[in-house]
């Protein structure tokens, strides 16, 4: 399986500590790692830059939750989110999305390496132009 | 009768005078007429001094002693006038007549004269009929107050087996001449409070009827009640063979109306029973808020939980590569996240226990910004932005039990997160109301201010005035227990404070409900006071 070169992506993160992990670990497999800690920075990160993927957690400040999708959707209506929280909505992936594009739940605490097969395998063929 | 004659002849010379049966010309019907009339009529007046005699005599009461003697003297006089009526028939003994006669006069007109001045005293004295009246009144008051004193009885009866079957302990104590405490009464109940004789114990002083221990207490309170004629109420925990008691005593010092300590009441209840089920209901109350708050816990491990995981990852990725220091780093976040999740263990095992440990000082902004971390992410996870408004620094000293404090808070956080979600819920679209709560805390002068507010519409008014009572609940079945708010107040008012609910911006879209809290400042932090020390709260 050919990997692309350093897809994008993007960590919305609140707990720094466990940021700090996932982007030196996103960053050894050969991600290109942007990390953020509230909400709205987040959006603000994409609307400035594209991303291939963008991982956060749900519970974050500024702005969360449903809300926060939304807001990332806008900007990137396909992009590919992985929604990492240790309170997942009763309804499943349904209840933060409904619009197209890939959205996954990851419980925590996180199992990196079945999370790190799902963000190749939803960032395959990105990076490479 | 011729002694007498003789003796009579020689005083009285009777010569030349005839007797007076001669003027009846010796006539025998007439001359034994005359005897027999004189006769009767002397002999019945020499009687009647007799019957007089006696009733003075047997009738002291009656007042008339010497008017009955001055009476009988006169009858006796006047008999004697008559006797010698007869005398004189045969025998013309006139002069002796005449002294008798003259006598009789004196006695007659002796009598006459002090009985006028008798007459309306006479007249005065009740007759007969109307001393039956009086006696008649007299007896029916007699009646009436056996009536009475027997109602006494019964009342007596009725108070002394109301005081000896009351279901609470109750003595009367006396203090003795040497201050001392002496049981006067005491009711069958606190006999067996005291698992005693109740006979026995009369008259015994507060130290021999009471562990020493209980004593001292008692005795300084019913001091403090004869010094200052207060009642004293006080609640004592009572060691005893079966487990300790909890007793709700009242002192009530009765004087002698100038002031002096005579006796005191004392009435003693065992609240044991209602104190365990107090303590219970304390329990679920802090329970039902551990689970208020287990979301937010969860959240609040699996944060250190996925840092620990993560890191693990990363260990386990570096190890055997050069890069040791990540390896090292890795550990040590590991160590620290553990730690973490200790202090959140321990807080919650804090929060599930039985005993809330001691009054202590803490700062009301430490504990709330406790509850706030507990709770914020739900705040996030329900769209609301919450507010934190504290100061930091221990500016907001106070004295009372940090755990309870903290579970005010969540509760009053809870409630208002429910409160914004319901009325988020229920908007019609596009007239949203907006989702946020302002935790903030400040200090007045010498009191500590917290206040949690949010937007959620406001308190209907029939609701705020019964919101802080036990078992009110306006959430479904199931959702609330009721007796979140009433512990709230109870575990607020245990430190001297109390709390208050209005509504805030009502009618429109702001709408809100705002509780205050208000607890007096620490003492030791208060103006003019130097020393240390905590409050003298009521234990909970």
């Amino acid at each position: 399986m050919a990997r692309a070169a350093h897809p994008k992506v993007l960590i919305c993160e609140d707990e720094e500590i466990a940021a700090l992990a996932l982007e030196t670990l996103l960053a050894d497999e050969g991600f290109s790692v942007a990390v953020t800690h509230d909400g709205a920075a987040a959006v603000a990160a994409v609307e400035a830059d594209g991303f291939d993927l963008v991982i956060t957690d749900l519970q974050v400040p500024g702005l969360a939750g449903r809300a926060l999708v939304h807001g990332l959707r806008r900007r990137l209506p396909i992009v590919p989110i992985i929604v990492m929280t240790g309170r997942p909505p009763e309804e499943g992936e349904a209840a933060l999305d409904g619009a197209e594009g890939t959205l996954l739940l990851f419980k925590k605490p996180l199992n990196f390496d079945h999370l790190v097969a799902e963000a190749w395998r939803l960032t395959r063929g990105a990076g490479s132009g | 009768m011729r002694v007498l004659g003789d003796w009579l002849t020689t005083l009285f010379p009777t010569d030349g005078l005839a007797p007076h049966g001669f003027c009846l010309a010796w006539e025998p019907g007439l001359l034994w007429l005359h005897v027999f009339s004189d006769a009767l009529t002397g002999l019945a007046y020499y009687s009647i001094p007799v019957v007089l005699i006696v009733l003075t005599w047997k009738r002291r009461d009656l007042g008339f002693g010497w008017v009955a003697a001055l009476f009988a003297a006169f009858i006796l006089a006047c008999g004697s006038t008559h006797l010698l009526a007869v005398w004189t028939l045969w025998n013309p003994d006139y002069y002796v007549q005449g002294v008798v006669k003259a006598m009789t006069a004196a006695v007659s007109m002796a009598t006459a004269v002090v009985l006028w001045p008798l007459l309306p005293r006479a007249l005065a004295t009740p007759t007969p009929e109307q001393m039956a009246l009086v006696n008649g009144a007299l007896q029916k008051e007699i009646e009436e107050k056996e009536v009475v004193a027997s109602q006494l009885r019964d009342s007596e009866q009725r108070y002394a087996s109301f005081f000896e079957n009351v279901g609470e302990a109750l003595f009367t104590f006396i203090v003795d001449s040497e201050g001392r405490f002496r049981v006067e009464m005491l009711n069958r109940k606190a006999a067996e409070g005291l698992a005693v004789e109740q006979a026995g114990l009369r008259g015994r002083s507060l130290r021999e009827i009471f562990p020493d221990a209980v004593a001292v207490v008692l005795e300084e309170r019913f001091r403090a009640a004869c010094a200052d004629g207060l009642v004293q109420e006080f609640e004592q925990v009572v060691p005893g063979a079966d487990g300790s008691a909890t007793w709700h005593t009242i002192v009530v010092p009765l004087d002698d109306g100038a002031g002096r300590p005579l006796k005191l009441l004392v009435t003693a209840r065992d609240i044991t029973a209602r104190k365990q089920l107090e303590d219970e209901v304390l329990q679920t109350s802090k329970l039902a808020t551990v689970g208020t708050m287990s979301a937010g816990i969860a959240h609040e491990m699996s944060q250190p939980l996925n840092a620990i995981s993560l890191w693990a990852t990363v260990a386990r990725r570096k190890l055997g590569t050069p890069e040791t220091s990540q390896v090292e780093q890795a550990l040590t976040v590991i160590e620290e996240q553990a730690l973490r999740m200790r202090k959140i263990i321990d807080h919650m095992r804090a929060f599930s226990r039985r005993d809330d440990g001691d009054i202590e000082a803490f700062d009301a902004a430490e504990a709330a910004s406790q509850a706030v971390a507990l709770m914020g992410r739900e705040f996030n996870a329900a769209d609301i932005a919450l507010t934190v408004d504290l100061p930091s620094g221990d500016v907001l000293p106070v004295s009372g039990r940090p755990i309870q404090f903290e579970q005010v808070i969540v509760n009053l956080l809870a409630n208002a997160r429910d409160a914004v979600a319901a009325r988020a819920a229920a908007a019609q679209q596009g007239s949203e109301p907006p989702r946020r709560v302002t935790v903030s805390g400040e200090r007045r002068g010498e009191t500590v201010v917290l206040t949690v507010q949010d937007s959620g519409g406001g308190i209907p008014p029939d609701v705020l005035g019964r919101l802080f009572e036990p078992f009110f609940t306006t959430k479904p079945l199931g959702r609330g227990t009721g007796l979140g708010l009433a512990i709230c107040d109870r575990i607020i008012q245990s430190m001297d404070g109390r709390i208050t609910a209005e509504t805030v911006e009502a009618g429109t879209l702001d709408a809100g409900a705002r509780f205050s809290i208000e607890v007096p400042l620490r003492r030791d932090r208060r103006a003019g006071n130097g020393e240390g020390g905590t409050s003298e709260s009521a234990d909970l």
